[in-house]
């Protein structure tokens, strides 16, 4: 059993002030060691409260997690008390965050902040292991190690996102959660980064979850695939189950005919009809059936579950007759 | 740096200039006949006119000024219009009282102060975070005097722990020092619940969790050097309202400081005996503005490299 | 065992905590008064000496004689006699031959010329106080002669003043007058041993006093500027006595066991000025009106819980050179009726009449009582209460109609009356009473200055108090009262008219 982390049926609703937000809605994941698995989905599909709910960092009261296991290595993440959690995070899952900008401490260096993370999880080693830990890790991100005692703001885009690198990776974790990594970086650095990535997950084998609305993305660096709407993954499988094209959730096929391409006539772009559902007011049934173009009178009505073929998974009706899931592995 | 530094001190210079032109001239505006208020009502018109050119108040406007503030250069500020007296003498006397009322008291506002604020925004919203709030608000709304007056009552009378009034011993400073901080402490849990509350809620403190940090270094190591840039310059503005304070505490407690001076001074309409503490404090607040500027330039990283350059 | 220890480490804790302020055991004590002194070295910089610090004075320097307001009787002190020719002037005064300054010098007559010829420098007391003097001469080691332009009928008093207290002239002129002001030196009971500015003054028994070492050692003055600090710091043990607190603290004091207090009848005496602007200083009517209104017995009662006395004089009983009881005519005594007829007869528009005194100060709380009396008879008035600069260039520029204020005879002499009506002051030239009154006050004023004979003064200022309380010139409300308090255990101490407490009668039982 080379599980890592196993999500089964997991549910997270945000409590605010004006309404209840029914971010994640049962939510079932398996991530092996060594995976690259692709989480996709537009803005506010509740990929990035998944991943904050792995490692339980959702915001103090007003995110809770109603229901569900979050398995690291057998152990429930949502039961956890405050120290396992805290000699879990960084060390056996990190994260990178979506805005380099803003996601490092301004007002301390960036040796220090890499640095941090040893003197967090790694209390044994000397000052001079440490340091030359660290300057292991920025060699590896391609960083200068003289830079180390600089400042956020003394460096790019791009290389703040390396620092952010660094700092996930030193420790070697089992597992690394890439929340949209390259969303606010040029597409050319956006290149660099993503193939450091995959780099680095090749030589740590670190398992990773990519999450990203960016399907392209996905192709190049992902092994499997899980898409993600309103709160449910409605698709998962291997990246060639998805990316044939034969069998797609009607949402994934939405996605890829949202893409422009460069050798066809169109002139006009082929958006999915609708807008994205409101997470404070669910619809019944199919959370997709409104937008769907192949939407019945039972898609209203019902929930569909999961219909599993392989290792190719759906949750559409559709698709029904591959039948129900089979629990266990594939 | 240097030059950074050297420019800001240069510009006290001018602004102080102004501060100073202005205060004299207010003064002498000001009602109340310092002659008169010697020498009594019955005064004959000889000892009048005696008086006057004494004093030096036969002279223009101007030439006063100037002549006063050639003096205070050179340490000197001027004799008291009723005593007769050498206000540097006076006052380098009880400079040093009010100096430590005033250090005490800001030390026990910044420390109460963001100390308190610190754990209002850390427990927002919670029954800590409003007994917090409604407690300043209370230390900021009871009246000085009101208060001198309670803790007199009950640490001095009932308890015996303290002295009534003085400045002989440390002791002395205690009452005075909570009397003076307890109205500022209000603005400084403000300002540092506020200021805390919006750097817990940036992205790099959410890092620092998934980094695995426990919640104490997120908030002591990370967001408290960060959270407390604005409470330091709010210090500045502190100052000013501390040393106003001072004269009432100064009253109340007996401490022989340079605020009950210059509200003698200002009663007797002295006015060489309100000018001289009056230019030293006004001094005071742009030297301290000044440091608390460079302060910040060198705790802020992304200002200290912004100015080496 | 252990609990013993407990209890003694609490108890040394706790008397760590509590300030060995031992009054009683070590033979000293705390002395609180209100206000930082006004001038330690009387004629040292041509500034007035305030009346209230007769008791620290006293307490550093002797004078030529010494005026015992409770017998008003002119006492030896320095000197042992003095005489006087016929015409006033040429004194002859012999002095003691045991009496040494705090730095060992002996006194002798070249310290006390020395003193007095600092006279004509210090203008401002001088012609107040010393009017007349021409200068001052040692005949030998133990007699003065003092000189007079011309006749000063309270000179004799005005040798007993604060402002003359015997300086030692072979100090001045080791030190100057800046290092004789940080240390002074003089041959009263007690002598310096340190000052902190606005704080507190510090003094110790003089051993070699010629009246013999006083028996308390060590005497410290406390500046404490807050009534109610003042009051607490008494009852707590922190200052051992209460240098005239007002008659409201100590109603306020209330009970206590440790705490005692005395009051007498001050020479001060509160009174009434009209403003330059005044229509009452015009109008004769008016004022008989307003004074008529007055229901002085209340203000008495109300604002100084029945501790004052109303006044019919200016100079209070025990002032040499007052008028006999019954020797003038009285003031208009309270009546609404009369009041009403005056008013009527007089020129009053219905203006309101503008009281101005001190904000929160009891003067305030005597202006509202004025208020209700007048409005009784139907005069308007309003009350000005208003902070201490204000109050000031109000009164100089005479724009008010009545300020509320207290006086007091700094000689303990009827000189006070002369100087109301000392034809050379500001303050006389600008009065509009009638001229030919004015006059007549003048003359008599000047005649005062120069009347040797105690009772034909008394006569002539008999004959200028008729005139004032006549035609209400000057217009009284009480006679003050002098209080003291002080904590148990310590006696020889009371309240006095004056302020020229002798600290050296005072001792722990």
């Amino acid at each position: 059993m080379d599980e890592i982390l196993k999500i089964t049926d997991l549910y997270v609703r945000y409590h605010t002030d004006d309404a209840v937000v029914h971010a994640v809605n049962g939510v079932n994941m398996v991530i092996h060691k060594g995976e690259a698995m692709g989480l996709v989905g537009e803005t506010g599909a509740g990929k990035s409260t998944t991943a904050l709910s792995v490692l339980g960092i959702l915001p103090a009261k007003v995110g809770q997690i109603e229901a569900g296991r979050i398995e690291y290595n057998g152990k429930d993440v949502s039961k956890m008390n405050k120290k396992e959690l805290r000699a879990m995070r960084g060390k056996r899952i990190s994260m990178i965050f979506q805005d380099p900008m803003t996601s490092l401490n301004p007002i301390i260096t960036v040796g220090d902040q890499i640095m941090e993370m040893l003197t967090l999880h790694f209390k044994h080693l000397s000052h001079q292991e440490k340091e030359e830990k660290v300057d292991r890790i920025l060699k590896l991100v391609g960083i200068p190690a003289e830079r180390k005692n600089e400042y956020p703001f003394q460096f790019s885009g791009g290389m703040k996102q390396r620092v952010g690198i660094a700092i996930a990776l030193i420790c070697e974790p089992d597992l690394l959660i890439a929340d949209e990594p390259t969303t606010a970086l040029d597409v050319t650095i956006q290149a660099q980064i993503l193939q450091l990535m995959k780099e680095l997950k090749e030589e740590l084998n670190t398992a990773m979850i990519m999450i990203t609305h960016d399907l392209g993305i996905v192709a190049e660096t992902c092994d499997s695939v899980s898409v993600m709407y309103a709160g449910e993954i409605v698709e998962t499988g291997t990246v060639e189950d998805v990316f044939e094209r034969k069998n797609n959730h009607p949402y994934t096929q939405g996605l890829f005919n949202c893409i422009p391409k460069l050798d066809a006539e169109e002139e006009r772009l082929t958006p999915i009809e609708g807008f994205v559902v409101d997470p404070t007011h669910l619809p019944c049934g199919c959370k997709f059936h409104e937008r769907c173009p192949y939407a019945t009178e039972r898609c209203e009505k019902e929930l569909p579950g999961d219909y599993q073929r392989g290792t190719h998974k759906m949750k559409c009706f559709r698709y029904e007759q591959w039948g129900k899931e089979t629990s266990g592995n594939e | 740096m240097g030059k950074y530094i050297l420019k800001r001190a240069l510009y006290i210079i001018p602004t102080y200039i102004v501060l100073t032109i202005l205060v004299y001239v207010i003064l002498s505006f000001s009602p109340g006949d310092p002659v008169l208020a010697s020498l009594g009502a019955n005064a004959t018109q000889e000892q009048i006119a005696q008086k006057t050119a004494e004093l030096g108040l036969d002279k223009p406007l101007p030439v006063r000024y100037l002549s006063y503030m050639s003096g205070f250069l050179q340490g000197d500020m001027g004799k008291s219009w009723i005593s007769g007296n050498r206000i540097s003498v006076e006052f380098s006397a009880r400079i040093g009282n009010t100096l430590l009322l005033l250090l005490y008291s800001l030390i026990l506002t910044i420390v109460l102060g963001t100390f308190m604020g610190v754990i209002a925004a850390v427990k927002q919203n919670s029954i800590t975070d409003n007994v917090t709030m409604v407690i300043a608000m209370l230390m900021l709304s009871i009246p000085a005097f009101f208060l001198g007056l309670i803790m007199q009552l009950i640490f001095c009378m009932r308890l015996k722990m303290l002295p009534v009034t003085g400045a002989e011993s440390f002791r002395h400073f205690i009452l005075p020092s909570i009397v003076l901080a307890a109205s500022r402490v209000a603005g400084q849990v403000r300002m540092t619940r506020s200021s805390m509350l919006d750097v817990i809620g940036q992205d790099y403190i959410r890092t620092a969790r998934a980094k695995g940090a426990s919640e104490v270094r997120v908030i002591c190591y990370h967001a408290l050097r960060n959270g407390l840039l604005p409470a330091i310059t709010n210090i500045g503005n502190n100052i000013g309202g501390i040393v106003s304070g001072a004269v009432t505490v100064e009253t109340i407690f007996a401490v022989p400081g340079i605020g009950s001076m210059l509200v003698n001074a200002v009663r007797t309409a002295d006015i060489p005996g309100v000018m001289g503490p009056l230019i030293f404090i006004a001094l005071l607040v742009c030297v301290v503005n000044v440091l608390i500027d460079l302060l910040y330039a060198f705790i802020d990283p992304r200002v200290r490299k912004q100015l080496s350059k | 065992m252990k609990r013993r220890a407990i209890a003694m480490v609490m108890a040394l804790t706790l008397a760590a905590a509590i300030p060995a302020w031992a009054g009683q055991e070590d033979n000293s004590i705390v002395v609180g008064i209100g206000s930082e002194f006004s001038n330690l070295v009387p004629l040292s910089n041509n500034t007035a000496v305030s009346n209230r610090d007769g008791i620290d004075i006293w307490a550093l320097y002797d004078t030529l004689f010494f005026f015992d307001t409770e017998t008003s009787e002119l006492e030896p002190m320095l000197a042992t006699d003095y005489t006087v020719s016929e015409d006033g002037l040429e004194y002859t005064v012999h002095l003691r031959d045991d009496v040494v300054f705090h730095n060992g010098a002996p006194m002798t007559a070249e310290d006390v010329a020395f003193t007095y010829n600092l006279l004509p420098e210090n203008t401002v007391i001088f012609s107040q106080q010393f009017s007349g003097f021409d200068y001052a001469e040692a005949v030998d080691d133990y007699t003065v002669k003092i000189y007079m332009e011309q006749p000063f009928a309270a000179f004799a008093n005005a040798m007993a003043s604060y402002h003359a207290p015997i300086l030692c002239k072979s100090y001045f002129e080791e030190v100057g007058w800046e290092k004789y002001q940080e240390a002074p030196v003089g041959t009263g009971p007690y002598k310096f041993v340190e000052r902190v500015l606005g704080g507190s003054l510090t003094l110790e028994a003089h051993e070699e006093y010629w009246g013999g070492a006083p028996a308390i050692k060590s005497l410290k003055f406390s500046i404490l500027p807050d009534a109610n600090s003042q009051i607490l710091s008494l009852e707590t043990g922190e200052i051992d006595v209460l240098y005239n607190p007002s008659i409201q603290s100590l109603m306020m004091m209330g009970e206590n066991e440790e705490v005692q207090w005395d009051s007498t009848d001050s020479f001060m005496t509160c009174m009434m000025m009209i403003g330059g602007m005044s229509h009452l200083g015009t109008d004769e009517n008016l004022r008989k009106a307003f004074y008529s209104a007055l229901d002085i017995d209340s203000i008495n009662e109300i604002v100084n819980y029945g501790y004052t006395k109303r006044a019919d004089c200016l100079l209070a009983p025990g002032v040499i050179g007052r008028p006999d009881e019954g020797s003038y005519t009285s003031t208009l005594p309270y009546d609404v009726e009369a009041a009403k007829e005056f008013l009527a007869a007089s020129e009053y528009d219905g203006s309101a009449l503008k009281l101005i005194c001190l904000a929160g100060s009891k003067e305030e709380s005597i202006c509202k009582i004025m208020q209700s009396n007048l409005q009784a008879v139907g005069i308007n008035a309003e009350v000005a209460a208003v902070d201490g600069a204000t109050h000031q260039a109000t009164m100089q520029a005479g724009e008010y109609d009545i300020s509320i204020y207290s006086t007091l005879p700094s000689l303990s002499d009827a000189n006070l009356l002369f100087q109301q009506f000392d034809r050379n002051t500001a303050n006389f030239q600008n009065s509009k009473f009638p001229e030919e009154d004015k006059a007549k006050l003048a003359d008599l004023a000047d005649a005062t200055l120069t009347e040797m004979d105690p009772e034909a003064r008394k006569e002539l200022f008999a004959e200028m108090t008729s005139l004032c309380n006549e035609h209400v010139y000057l217009a009284y409300l009480y006679y003050d009262v002098n209080t003291i308090a002080y904590r148990n255990g310590l006696s020889g101490i009371h309240a006095i008219s004056g302020t020229n407490y002798r600290v050296a009668d005072w001792s722990w039982e």
